[in-house]
């Protein structure tokens, strides 16, 4: 339906002819030429037919009359506005057949069809009408906000411009592309969570953010938003099932290192599935004493696959379980799901008379102090794979580190008939020291004795 | 020995009256939808559309006008045959009212749905009167439906202002109510009078 054109007859040279302009006048005829009462047989056509105008505005009209009986004037036309006259006085005669109108300072259109304006005979009959639309273009649409409820769908809302009404028919348009590539599309199912809401039911890209915006068009104009830049997944207002999660840790292998009699190294292989879905993980890892249903959880692993843990109890044998957690990349923070534990591995850390047995003895070439002795030891010298994990509220380590050293470098003096220093000489002394510990607490009866030269107090 | 016709026709006859009651408590329920649709439409379109005494000219639709002040003096086959011409013609006007108050009226989805069961509505009714017309022996005759409502539909479409396509379809909501109501005062005929 063509909405704001003119008739041939108009004056008005704001819109161009009209292509079906030939059938028009018949029409016209048509419509209004059937006499009533006693009137004679006259028609007219009012100009501006249809305009779109903003509020505040002026219009100037004319009804210009065609009579087919001789002597039909302008004069005693009226004019009608929405049902009500118009006063006398807004409207003259332009000459013996037109009668023109001049309305100030419009409001907007009472209804969405166009306030119509009626140009009526002496007797009442109507001659013409056109129905004048006035509004306000439309305000920038703002405040979009959209959701996923299984991260294949979208479903936004919006605030129209912040006037509100325009007065006129205003068209809301959700618009959406792929942020790099892609072409517009254009929303179809409306007003699906209130009057400015659209839902995408299909076809949406993940791991790939979206540009959305809508677009506002009446007769007066139209107005965009802002655009509105999202990752599906960063917009699921519930996790899709199944959550995200992988199988636990394969191939979970637990080892000494080697003489430490304090600590065991773990190691495992990242889950196969991480590699598919680009995901980052991490790692927790829990042990506990053989006969003990007590876990000691050791967090923040990252996403290494090895650890070493330390300040465990000599000759004692510990089960050892690996789960981990996927987490998106290209920003998403979400994580996952923690995976199930993987079987319990179980290694038992050396005893320390074997260590002292397999100890080199400390007959050698005289001994002397390399410099690199002297540097900070430390308990967590990182070894192949990964640091070493501390328990959290597992033994405490094993001292300051330079108190050790002292007492290390003291013996030596007192022994000095060693040579290539070495941590790993390092590494035996602290293991005899242990032993020494433990069979003083047993003489003092601290620890019940069970295996020799095994403590066997509280689990680890 | 019984005439197999003669069985056949009684054996009919109260079907056929079973129908004619049925078309005519149709025609009496569509004459109340016409009602509303009609004062739906006038709400729609805005003063003077439904204010009293409003009455623009009337549009000359080829092909299609309300009953003539001679129709009731009309045999009773040929005002049904008028009653079906003019019912087969209505519904291509409805759905060009409706096109119009898409675009007039887009937040009126109730106007355009209302409009659109006219449509199917008047349709339903021709084709039952023309069933009827059928079963007891009356052919159409003259321009089919189809020629009607094209020819009318052509006036329709080409309704070249706003204010006129609102006049065109308060004519066209007035013929629906026009005609259904003229078809249900025939049939009521036809349910009293008898099928002989």
């Amino acid at each position: 339906m063509p909405a704001g054109r003119p008739g041939p007859a108009a004056q008005s040279a704001r819109r161009p002819p009209r292509p079906l302009s030939s059938l028009w006048s018949p029409l016209l005829l048509c419509v209004l030429g059937v006499p009533r009462g006693g009137s004679g047989t006259h028609t007219a056509v009012i100009s501006p037919q249809d305009p779109t105008l903003l509020i505040g505005s002026s219009l100037q009209a004319t009804c210009s009359i065609h009579g087919d009986t001789p002597g039909a004037t302008a004069e005693g036309l009226y004019w009608t506005l929405n049902g009500r006259r118009l006063p006398s006085e807004l409207s003259h005669l332009l000459n013996t057949s037109t009668l023109a109108l001049a309305l100030a300072n419009l409001n907007g259109s009472r209804q969405q069809s166009g306030d119509n304006l009626v140009c009526h005979a002496r007797d009442g009959s109507i001659l013409a009408g056109s129905c004048l639309y006035v509004g306000l273009p439309p305000e920038k649409p703002f405040n979009i906000s959209c959701w996923s409820r299984n991260m294949k769908d979208l479903t936004c809302r919006w605030t129209p411009g912040a006037h509100g009404d325009t007065f006129l028919h205003t068209n809301y348009s959700l618009k959406y592309k792929l942020r790099w590539y892609g072409q517009d599309n254009t929303c179809e199912d409306y007003h699906t969570v209130g009057p400015h809401s659209c839902h995408i039911p299909k076809d949406l890209a993940l791991f790939t953010p979206y540009e959305i915006w809508v677009e506002a068009t009446n007769r007066l104009g139209s107005a965009r938003s802002d655009v509105l830049t999202l990752d599906v997944l960063d917009v699921v207002t519930r996790p899709a099932p199944p959550p995200v999660t992988t199988d636990p840790p394969p191939d979970v292998h637990v080892s000494r290192v080697g003489g430490l009699e304090d600590q065991l190294s773990v190691r495992w292989v990242s889950p196969p599935a991480l590699k598919d879905f680009l995901f980052q993980a991490k790692y927790q890892i829990r042990y506990r004493v053989e006969d003990s249903v007590d876990w000691k959880v050791v967090d923040d692993v990252s996403n290494q696959t090895s650890c070493r843990l330390a300040g465990l109890k000599p000759g004692t044998v510990y089960f050892v379980q690996v789960r981990c957690n996927p987490f998106g990349i290209y920003g998403s923070k979400k994580a996952g799901i923690w995976s199930e534990w993987s079987h319990p591995t179980a290694a038992s850390t050396p005893r320390s008379d074997l260590v002292w047995e397999a100890a080199v003895p400390p007959a050698c070439a005289p001994c002397r102090l390399h410099s690199d002795t002297t540097a900070p030891l430390s308990l967590e010298r990182p070894g192949p794979g990964g640091g070493v994990c501390e328990p959290r509220g597992g033994e405490p380590s094993s001292g300051p580190v330079r108190r050790e050293l002292k007492q290390f470098l003291g013996w030596l003096k007192k022994h000095a008939y060693c040579s290539n220093l070495s941590f790993r000489l390092y590494d035996q002394w602290r293991a005899w020291m242990q032993k020494s510990h433990k069979t003083r607490n047993q003489d003092e009866g601290i620890l019940p004795s069970g295996r020799r030269g095994t403590a066997r107090g509280p689990a680890g | 020995m019984e005439d197999p016709q003669a069985d056949s026709s009684i054996s009919f006859l109260p079907h056929l009256e079973a129908k004619i009651r049925q078309t005519h408590n149709l025609a009496r329920l569509l004459t109340k939808y016409a009602e509303q649709l009609l004062e739906e439409y006038v709400q729609q379109q805005g003063d003077p559309f439904g204010m009293p005494g409003f009455s623009p000219p009337r549009l000359s639709l080829a092909g299609l006008s309300g009953p003539s002040p001679s129709h009731a003096g009309l045999p009773l086959s040929e005002r049904l045959r008028l009653d079906a011409a003019a019912l087969g013609a209505l519904p291509a006007l409805l759905d060009a009212v409706r096109r119009h108050q898409a675009e007039l009226n887009p937040r009126s989805p109730r106007l355009q749905r209302s409009l659109e069961e006219a449509a199917r509505q008047a349709r339903a009714l021709g084709a039952a009167v023309e069933t009827v017309l059928a079963a007891l022996g009356s052919a159409a005759r003259g321009p089919g439906p189809e020629h009607s409502a094209t020819t009318a539909l052509s006036t329709a479409n080409s309704a070249a202002s706003i204010f006129s396509a609102k006049v065109l379809g308060l004519q066209v909501c007035g013929l629906y109510g026009e005609w259904v109501n003229r078809t249900e005062g025939d049939l009521s005929q036809l349910v009293h009078g008898g099928v002989a």
